[in-house]
């Protein structure tokens, strides 16, 4: 495997959208000022119910988290058939590096905006709702939130493949994939709340890592904690590397699939 | 008739070509999560 070559894709793949992020600043503005007004909703929910303070921390961490979902979705897993749909698709199945470093510039791109967005909401969760964050374990924190990202990232990399061999569908899911999945990973309550079903949540890395994120932010509210966050981490690390995994099964697939039936890379196929 | 066929167009674009079925079960699903999450946020606070 040429190294060179295959960071050079990453960065090439990832250039894009770290510089589209940044050269339109009406569109920095709308993409954070929108996603704030829906989690402010969540926040004035709990006012009106006279909630503890923290709870109103709880909506603004899961709006941090839920902009790399959303980024998850529509800047990774509907990524391959968008570009089959504007025919690139090919171009990149004819180019000689691993397609792993296409998805892991697009990643890395879509983890760059994304933090924009959501360093903007933890600013104003701060400054506008009065949110106090007590992080009691900074590199705890910042371990869990990196292999959360690693997960939630891996996923939208086996979705990739899965949207594009799924076909027309991907719209749909990716709706289906939105209010549901805030739901069921406690978007904006402790997902300890659900029971049981929980553990059915677990399954989006997205939840695990709100969790032990919330623990580690707001310790006075650790009994709605669902798992300790070193657990939580533990588990984490396992999907992360077991979703990479999958994902490159699923490119490879894909890959071999459009060599064989010679449309799937194909426009309208 | 072609009022008829204007609509079942319209209603393939919407549904993007997707089964009935399927097209139903995900718009009912996407409205009913929201409600879920507004009624798990007052069982929270309240406690039910």
């Amino acid at each position: 495997m040429n190294i060179m070559l295959n960071l050079r894709a990453v960065k090439g793949r990832a250039y894009p959208r770290i510089i589209g992020a940044l050269r339109e600043p009406s569109w920095v503005f709308w993409q954070t000022f929108l996603p704030i007004l829906g989690m402010a909703a969540y926040v004035y929910v709990y006012r009106s119910l006279d909630a503890p303070k923290e709870f109103e921390g709880f909506v603004v961490l899961g709006g941090v988290m839920t902009t790399y979902w959303l980024n998850v979705l529509w800047g990774m897993a509907s990524q391959l058939y968008w570009e089959k749909e504007t025919a690139n698709l090919q171009l990149y199945l004819a180019a000689p590096m691993s397609k792993m470093s296409i998805l892991a510039g697009m990643a890395l791109g879509g983890m760059f905006s994304t933090t924009v967005r959501g360093l903007s909401i933890i600013l104003i969760g701060v400054f506008i709702f009065q949110v106090d964050f007590v992080v009691t374990n900074v590199l705890l924190l910042i371990a869990i939130f990196l292999v959360t990202l690693v997960a939630l990232y891996g996923m939208g990399m086996l979705f990739a493949s899965l949207f594009l061999m799924w076909g027309r569908e991907a719209w749909h899911i990716n709706i289906l994939l939105e209010e549901p999945v805030y739901f069921l990973s406690g978007y904006s309550f402790p997902v300890k709340a659900l029971g049981s079903v929980s553990a059915f949540a677990s399954m989006i890395p997205f939840t695990l890592g709100l969790d032990a994120m919330r623990q580690l932010t707001f310790p006075s509210m650790a009994e709605w904690g669902l798992l300790l966050p070193e657990v939580e981490l533990t588990i984490l690390v396992a999907m992360g590397v077991f979703l990479i995994f999958c994902a490159r099964a699923a490119l490879n697939r894909m890959e071999r699939l459009g060599r064989a039936k010679g449309t799937l890379t194909m426009r309208w196929q | 008739m072609s009022v008829k066929y204007s609509m079942w167009l319209e209603y393939q674009i919407e549904a993007n070509w997707t089964s009935p079925l399927v097209f139903v079960l995900y718009n009912t699903l996407k409205p009913v999560g929201g409600s879920l999450l507004l009624l798990a946020m007052y069982y929270v606070v309240t406690g039910g």
